[in-house]
């Protein structure tokens, strides 16, 4: 591999994504925060050689800020392109991270392109565009994080191939933290066991569980020189919650594995 | 005087005696909530509860005590069953408290790595030596805490030849764990360790299974006879498993004495005859467990007769329910009767809750489905001038182009039903004028109101059950029932029942809200208490019917919510709920009004 996006695969999803792209068929990829989803359209879109559009959705993004609009200039008024639009006219892979959180008349918008008719209307132009050949339609959400009311519409769901994601196994997770921050493996298999631990909290004391990516943050700052309990402190602990009695515990799950006498000695 | 006189020695010869260090105590109150977060991640049940070690040990002082009455040390010592974990009231075995309270981390961390039945001796070596081989941190302070430690065991006066090499045998353990096997030495026969977790009082029974047989000795006699022997075998085994344990307590010498003749009390019917005995000793294993209360009821409570009953609904409705010991359904066990109360007449909203509904209701003015008016959007059905102008005055702006005003439809799709804990104990009082029926009937009114302004669907039951034969579901409305007084009067007439087999009440509820074709839907479960009913749905039995229930839903897409009074709930409904799908109400008068607020946060 010559990538310069560093994916470690975790089951056979990159060969599943490759078959969508050329059958063009849009994915759905699912999975806890910080497993890697954005990583993985990044690395696929490197691969595939094609660009890639990341729209984050929030509560507030409507069908215009997908499709584009009419803008007033010094001539009159001009139609602008949302990034939706760019994606369909020029081709690439168009990822809608968290798409549960967009407003629903964004679904308007993506039904057409997601199935066998791959077109955009344009309402405000009159224009149908067809997708080009390359464009493909990539959204991702995660189940466990959800409103009552910001479900993904069922009528939505079955118009997407759909991968899970969930956090690497140990010895993968170990390898992905060795790599994204040049941490000893010894201090990585730590981490992990760590947020092996931490994860097992989940629903019961915390409300999500710790990241791959938060454990990669941690490693960083060790790398950088911190001192390991402090990385585990500002890196995972404080930024898993606010409540003061978990966090001690947390304190105490990382003395266990980076003690503070371990600090001073170094 | 004289009592004077034995309590000032006392204290000075328990002072002079105590090797502990009270300045440097660390007390299991303090850190009874980061050890139970602790040892869930460290991989123990999340279904067990942590508790003090303590007061289980109450019968059984006795006879320790007057064995080993004097100068030697006295601790209380860590141990587990299926339903929690018991660790020591407080630790002072060492001068610096951070030593101390690392030990109840450590103890923690041994009991997560422990099964329920396991070897004394050698599985608490082989958890302490994966403990030190996985976690430096471990490593560090067991380095400091062991030899404290074995300074106090080498003052202990050893007679015979075994004590002396089971203490050899200890202190090796100690110092390297794992380095040998050795013979077993049995855990009441050596002075405590208080690095090692013991076994429970009694492993070989639970509560379902005693109850199971309990139940059975009413089926013929000679069964009857069979199991109080048993009991009472049980109960001599269990004084001499903790003959060997100390608590560490000296201050509380003169309770103990108070108790012991609590326990002379009860040994005293022993003398009776062999039915007798089996009765007794029912009430006393039960009381040792602090969960009788169901048993004793049994006797109480009887269902009312068929003419003063509700009007029953159809012949009742199949259900299965959870075993967890047997990781299976028991299929068709549970029999859920509908009923109608047939004391409802149609009535109108009590002149108490007008205020409230008005108060309510202007509240609800911006949550109502409806149009509303959206300014300053880039698409819209009118021009919003002072945006234009805006524009104009600053036209360098031009990404921030919105210019027009919106009214917008919303529309929320959200079926909701409510189910409502009608067990007995919502007879209990909280004031003067309330008893907790009461005020779970103003919720139920207020949210019904609540509900019907705003336009969403919405159906409401009751329920309450006497064992699995006989689930009482009260309608108080379907979803296809128009909220009226016919309505409000059957809410009215609502009356505390029985028990609580909540699994089969919720799996009744998911059924009929899986029928709904709404997008989302909603289960709002308001409760006073955890699951329980007189057969064995108690305890971990209870508890674990329940999550299964509330898993199947969610697979069903619904989402459950639990509203509780108990306020000791966080102890149990994470590990039901969630912890985002509960809200614990602590102020049992405030209900009525927080339980539409928050259904607004569920919901917007």
């Amino acid at each position: 591999m010559t990538q310069s996006c560093y994916y470690l695969p975790q089951g056979n999803e990159i060969e599943l994504f490759t078959h969508a792209a050329e059958l063009r068929l849009p994915v759905l990829i699912k999975g806890p925060t910080g497993c890697g989803k954005t990583r993985f359209v990044e690395y696929m879109g490197e691969k595939l050689g094609r660009p890639v559009h990341t729209i984050a959705c929030h509560d507030d993004l409507t069908a215009a800020d997908l499709v584009g609009r009419h803008l007033i200039g010094a001539e009159g008024t001009y139609w602008q392109d949302g990034p939706l639009t760019r994606a369909v006219r020029e081709g690439g892979i168009c990822y809608l991270d968290e798409v549960v959180e967009a407003r629903k008349d964004t679904t308007v918008v993506i039904h057409p392109l997601a199935d066998y008719r791959r077109v955009l209307p344009l309402e405000r132009t009159g224009e149908l565009i067809e997708a080009h050949p390359d464009f493909m339609l990539v959204v991702s959400y995660n189940p466990g994080y959800q409103n009552l009311l910001k479900g993904m519409k069922p009528s939505t769901r079955q118009r997407f191939v759909s991968i899970q994601f969930d956090y690497p196994a140990e010895q993968q997770e170990m390898e992905i933290i060795v790599a994204e921050s040049g941490v000893e493996a010894s201090t990585a298999r730590q981490l992990v066991s760590l947020g092996t631990e931490i994860r097992r909290l989940q629903d019961h004391d915390l409300e999500e569980k710790v990241s791959t990516r938060l454990l990669v943050y941690a490693a960083m700052l060790m790398s950088k020189g911190l001192p390991k309990r402090q990385a585990c402190i500002h890196g995972i602990a404080e930024s898993l919650t606010d409540d003061a009695e978990t966090l001690q515990s947390l304190l105490q799950l990382i003395e266990l594995h980076f003690p503070a006498s371990e600090e001073q000695a170094a | 005087m004289e009592e004077q006189v034995g309590k000032l020695w006392h204290n000075f010869i328990s002072r002079r005696a105590s090797t502990g260090h009270p300045a440097a105590a660390v007390a299991f109150a303090e850190l009874a909530s980061p050890l139970a977060t602790f040892y869930r991640a460290m991989g123990g049940d999340p279904a067990r509860t942590l508790g003090c070690a303590d007061r289980r040990r109450l019968g059984v002082r006795l006879s320790w005590l007057q064995r080993l009455a004097g100068t030697e040390q006295r601790f209380s010592v860590a141990w587990q069953d299926e339903k929690g974990l018991y660790l020591p009231e407080r630790i002072e075995l060492f001068p610096q408290p951070e030593l101390n309270r690392t030990l109840y981390f450590w103890l923690a961390a041994m009991a997560a790595q422990l099964p329920l039945r396991f070897n004394w001796f050698s599985d608490n070596q082989r958890a302490a030596a994966t403990l030190l081989e996985r976690y430096p941190g471990f490593a560090s302070s067991y380095a400091r805490m062991v030899p404290p430690i074995l300074e106090l065991r080498a003052s202990i006066p050893l007679k015979t030849a075994s004590e002396k090499l089971h203490e050899r045998a200890i202190v090796r353990a100690l110092k390297t764990p794992l380095e040998q096997e050795g013979p077993t030495i049995p855990e009441g026969e050596v002075h405590p360790v208080p690095f090692w977790i013991y076994p429970a009082l009694s492993s070989s029974d639970t509560t379902s299974d005693r109850e199971e047989s309990l139940s059975a000795q009413s089926v013929t006699d000679e069964k009857t006879e069979s199991v109080s022997v048993r009991k009472q075998a049980e109960r001599i085994d269990d004084k001499k498993k903790t003959d060997g344990l100390l608590v560490f307590l000296p201050e509380s010498l003169f309770t103990w004495s108070e108790r012991i003749k609590v326990d002379r009390s009860e040994d005293d019917h022993f003398d009776e005859d062999v039915p007798f005995i089996a009765q007794e000793l029912e009430e006393i294993t039960l009381g040792e467990r602090r969960d009788g209360l169901a048993s004793r009821l049994k006797l109480d409570l009887d269902l009312p007769s068929a003419d003063a009953d509700d009007y029953p609904i159809g012949r009742g409705i199949r259900l299965p329910e959870w075993h967890y010991k047997r990781n299976g359904y028991l299929d068709d066990y549970c029999l859920l009767q509908p009923l109608l109360s047939r004391e409802a007449h149609p009535a109108g909203l009590p002149d108490h809750l007008r205020p409230l509904v008005r108060r309510i209701e202007s509240q609800l003015d911006r949550f109502r489905l409806g149009r509303q008016r959206l300014r300053k959007q880039p698409f819209g059905d009118e021009v919003n001038l002072d945006a234009w102008l805006e524009h104009l005055a600053d036209p360098g702006r031009e990404s921030s182009q919105n210019f027009f005003n919106r009214v917008e439809t919303q529309h929320r799709d959200l079926s909701t039903l409510i189910l409502a804990d009608l067990s007995l104990s919502t007879e209990a009082a909280i004031d003067n004028d309330n008893r907790v029926i009461d005020i779970i009937r103003d919720t139920l009114l207020l949210f019904a109101e609540t509900l019907h302004t705003m336009g969403d669907p919405f159906a409401m039951y009751g329920f309450s059950s006497v064992r699995n034969k006989m689930i009482r579901y009260h309608i108080l409305k379907n979803f296809n029932e128009r909220y009226d007084d016919r309505i409000r009067g059957r809410i009215q007439a609502v009356k505390p029942g029985f028990y609580t087999r909540l699994g089969a009440a919720i799996r009744q509820s998911a059924k009929l809200l899986s029928q709904r074709s709404s997008e989302h839907r909603l289960l709002l479960i308001i409760s006073d208490g955890k699951p329980n009913d007189i057969d064995r749905y108690e305890g971990r039995y209870g508890v674990e019917d329940t999550r299964k229930a509330i898993h199947e839903a969610r697979s069903e897409g619904i989402t459950p919510f639990c509203i509780t009074i108990d306020a000791e709930a966080s102890n149990y409904l994470p590990y039901l709920f969630g912890s985002r799908g509960y809200s614990v109400i602590h102020d049992t008068l405030k209900l009525p009004r927080v339980v539409p607020e928050i259904y607004l946060g569920l919901t917007h």
